[in-house]
């Protein structure tokens, strides 16, 4: 699914000349001995669970250890681990059978509004929960659009059967939060493996069907798995959609954990709790890396990948009866925004629609503009970081692609509510930096992921070549490698912009002063009556966002 | 040329946003006096900066306000800080977090001028180390535009008539949540949770806090929201609507008051001391009405027209705030149970 990219660009071949290359493998990234690489090893975890560790430390290793105990014995701790397990489970299903068909049909036919779709389907990412759960029910909801159009037609509407306020309905919405990560590593799987061993299957006398399960599965296999590990991470950790949708009175570990640490002050159990959930999630993204790496396919590299075609009638039956689906159970929720942004309910005497009095307060009183500044400000820089950082870390540790992998994935195993608890005691007269830094880092690991991929794909020979021909290794970095993956690094950048521009956490517990970007002043806007306000930041930010996404159309970890 | 013209557009804003971000982070101006408070405080439509201003005016000293998320994260925050505290003044506990503020001995009493002029009821820490600078009472609301059958009673609400009729907030994780569970307590007692068992049904939806709840009421998600009798204040002040109303209950509304003091070995004492004189300032008090939308604690602040008497409860009921919490956690477990 991803765009056709050039592997070794810069045409090597004219560089090269026909001098014998050096052994494989000699080729050694940077200057780097073993030393610098097993430091650049451990900063990712050091940096990662530096929160935690903070916390940790400043309560005292025996309160947690009792805490421990105590949440355990009580019978707390097991449901909410039950419960947060269950509907993780149930939402990583969700999207693998909405992402997995769209994987097919974005990788099998090239058709217009492709990457829009792609671009579109990333949004959700980056809005504050709190849109995003708006924009579902009023599209789910009792008095949704969904509801209104299906009593219009004489059906029970789904919040007739209370159907958003329970685990499927829960399952729904995390699974459109997460199908697009199937969508896009499944797809570029899908694209990335060549069609020879299917085809060559089927020249021996199997079937389409047989032919799939020998040629084409083992090769997605663990791109199926990596999503659905993302997945399962994501709808695991998540906490207003749970809050919002889950039945009631219903726990996960994280609303626990939250619990302990808002109100009952007892940062302790609060404590406890997320070790226990970061192990948990921890064992679980280790099996599935096991999993993944026992079910690799021989490596396909070096043979071109499938080339997506154009569509026949079938294509395009496939392709608009999907496109349809998705905009009707998918982009409906998000456009909920946008229509919310064009209610004015400050109108003399009653709420008005479409109108764009919402849109004129923002702009008028400077509050978008100073917002936009401030989101430019530190997501732009954070963003740089997390790319720079990531392709360092990538080219120091490629030479392992499992463990890296895994290592990257170590941040996003960790409470959110605990990593800003602990940036908060680790920085208590924070400035914009540390609002930079922590977003970077929050970033990383997708942007480590984009460029361990990259760096797998890229064939070494033009920087062996390059090598062999004098050039010192930061030259052979700078001239042949880094042109070859800059535009997985522009992807990375894209991304990991997006994600800093849509982080309203880390702002918000750290409380810079006269420091508001957009998805903070969102916050405020909802907190203060102001709803369609907020939806105007909403929407804005999904433009900036999928401004970053559009621009040539970048997908999401692959170039 | 064409990949250098897009390096060029991509590196460029990148390095202006480094040197903007490093500019603007040393640019700040010093501050004379740090107050911690919560997120709405701080924010655009909050009272801080107008305050900052008008205290700046007066004195000449620099306040600087730092938002620490909602009241109950200032809490844990001032907690850990407690024997290095970088704040001087603490604004925006409530009194339903007040025994366990107090309990850590955070905060050290002073006894601010204006304090004469605030009702004897609302002077909830008798030593003064928290002081009310203002108070609402959590109140359910309604959309006049969306039912006509009105429950006089919290135990009305358990009738067929009003199944997923109710938008409350989970007591495990908001304020006014907790404050409805407190609100229930001080009504029913022992009887608490036979009464939520019957309210089970009637609750379309608890959000984690007050903002979504109280989006999906005005999204017409369900008639009853949890919310303050000041909430049609905003609406009458701003969107000039009489749509949505305070539903008036025969048992009463709880109160809340919310607190400030300043911290034990707070570096800057002297101005510590003058704004919390200033906060309880006629003119201080005169901007919290349209920022916080809560009544003002001293009772001579005049109030806009959007505020109305009808609007006050017929009785004023006092929450229980000590282990609140804990019920809150075990009657949420025993729902989760009996569904």
């Amino acid at each position: 699914m991803s765009e056709a990219v050039p592997i070794v660009a810069g045409k090597p071949a004219d560089r090269s000349l026909a001098i014998a290359y050096p052994a494989p493998g000699t080729y050694v990234a940077g200057a780097s001995s073993s030393f610098a690489r097993n430091a650049a090893l451990a900063l990712l975890p050091i940096l990662a669970t530096l929160p935690l560790a903070a916390l940790v430390l400043r309560i005292g290793p025996g309160q947690v250890v009792e805490a421990f105990g105590r949440l355990f014995s009580e019978g707390r701790g097991l449901p909410a681990l039950a419960f947060g397990l269950k509907q993780a489970a149930g939402s990583s299903l969700v999207a693998l059978l909405v992402g997995l068909p769209g994987a097919w049909i974005f990788a099998t036919w090239r058709f217009p509004g492709r990457s829009l779709a792609r671009a579109l389907a990333l949004l959700p990412f980056c809005l504050p929960p709190v849109l995003v759960a708006l924009g579902f029910v009023q599209y789910y909801g009792r008095n949704g659009i969904v509801n209104q159009v299906l009593s219009g037609f004489g059906l029970p509407g789904f919040g007739a059967i209370g159907f958003l306020y329970s685990l499927p309905g829960l399952c729904l919405v995390h699974g459109f939060y997460n199908f697009p990560l199937v969508l896009d590593l499944v797809g570029s799987a899908l694209s990335g493996i060549a069609p020879t061993r299917s085809e060559a299957a089927r020249s021996l006398g199997a079937g389409r069907l047989r032919a799939f399960f020998a040629g084409t599965l083992p090769g997605i296999l663990p791109s199926i798995l990596e999503a659905a590990a993302l997945s399962f991470l994501f709808s695991f950790f998540s906490f207003v959609v749970v809050m919002l949708f889950a039945p009631l009175g219903s726990a996960t570990t994280e609303t626990e954990i939250w619990r302990l640490y808002r109100l009952e002050g007892d940062p302790a159990g609060a404590t406890a709790l997320a070790l226990v959930q970061t192990f948990l999630a921890l064992m679980i993204l280790g099996l599935l890396a096991f999993g993944a790496s026992r079910l690799s396919a021989p490596s396909s590299e070096g043979v071109a990948g499938r080339e997506s075609r154009k569509p026949g009638p079938i294509g395009w039956i496939a392709i608009a009866g999907y496109g349809f689906t998705l905009a009707v159970l998918f982009f409906g929720p998000l456009l909920m925004v946008l229509f919310g942004s064009l209610t004015d309910r400050q109108a003399f005497g009653a709420a008005s629609f479409p109108a764009i009095g919402s849109w004129l307060r923002v702009l008028g009183s400077g509050l978008l503009a100073r917002a936009l500044v401030d989101t430019l400000v530190s997501a732009l820089p954070a963003a740089l970081i997390a790319t720079a950082c990531g392709f360092v870390l990538a080219n120091l540790w490629k030479g392992n692609r499992m463990r890296a992998d895994s290592l990257a994935s170590l941040p996003l195993a960790i409470s959110g509510v605990v990593a800003a608890a602990g940036w908060s005691l680790l920085l208590p007269t924070a400035g914009l930096w540390a609002v930079i830094l922590v977003e970077a880092l929050i970033a990383l690991p997708f942007s480590l992921k984009t460029s361990l991929h990259a760096l797998s794909l890229l064939k070494e020979e033009g920087a062996e070549a390059a090598r062999s021909l004098g050039a010192s290794p930061l030259q052979a970095l700078l001239r042949i490698r880094l042109p070859a993956i800059l535009p997985s690094l522009l992807s990375s950048l894209a991304f990991s912009f997006a994600l800093a521009a849509g982080d309203a956490t880390t702002p918000l517990v750290l409380g810079v002063p006269d420091f508001e970007p957009l998805p903070l002043a969102i916050y405020r806007l909802a907190g203060a009556y102001r709803f369609p306000e907020a939806c105007v930041l909403g929407v804005v930010l999904a433009l900036l966002s999928g401004f970053a996404f559009r621009a040539k159309g970048w997908t999401f970890f692959h170039a | 040329m064409r990949r250098r013209i897009l390096t060029i557009a991509i590196i460029c804003p990148v390095v202006a946003a480094f040197c903007a971000a490093t500019l603007l982070s040393c640019a700040r101006p010093t501050k004379d006096l740090i107050v911690w408070s919560y997120d709405s405080f701080v924010s655009e439509y909050g009272p801080g900066q107008k305050l900052a201003e008008l205290f700046g005016k007066e004195t000449g000293v620099q306040v600087g306000f730092v938002s620490k998320g909602d009241g109950g994260q200032l809490l844990s925050a001032l907690a850990f800080e407690a024997d290095r505290p970088v704040a001087d003044i603490a604004i925006g506990l409530d009194n339903l977090l007040l025994p366990k503020a107090l309990a850590l001995g955070l905060f050290s009493p002073y006894r601010p001028k204006g304090l004469d002029a605030v009702d004897q009821v609302l002077r909830i820490d008798s030593s003064n180390r928290l002081v009310p600078f203002d108070y609402g009472y959590f109140a359910i609301i309604y959309d006049s535009t969306r039912t006509k059958e009105l429950p006089t009673s919290l135990a009305d609400f358990t009738k067929g008539a009003y199944a997923k009729q109710l938008i409350l907030m989970d007591p495990r994780t908001s304020t006014p949540g907790l404050g409805f569970l407190g609100w229930t307590k001080a009504v029913y007692g022992r009887g608490l949770s036979a009464y939520w068992k019957l309210l089970v049904p009637s609750i379309l939806v608890m959000t984690p806090g007050w903002d979504t709840g109280y989006g999906l009421f005005t999204s017409g998600e369900a008639p009853f929201v949890l919310s303050y009798t000041t909430s049609p204040a905003y609406h009458r002040e701003v969107e000039k609507t009489e749509r949505y109303k305070v539903l008036p209950l025969a048992e009463g509304n709880p109160l809340e008051v919310e607190l400030a003091g300043i911290l034990k070995g707070a570096k800057n004492r002297s101005n510590a001391e003058r704004f919390m004189d200033f906060l309880l300032s006629a003119e201080a008090q005169a901007i919290l009405p349209t920022t916080q939308w809560m009544y003002p604690a001293r009772s001579d602040t005049p109030l806009p027209p959007g505020f109305r008497d009808e609007d006050r409860p017929v009785k004023v009921l006092t929450i229980d705030a000590e282990g609140l919490v804990a019920e809150a956690a075990g009657l949420m477990a025993e729902i989760a149970r009996t569904r």
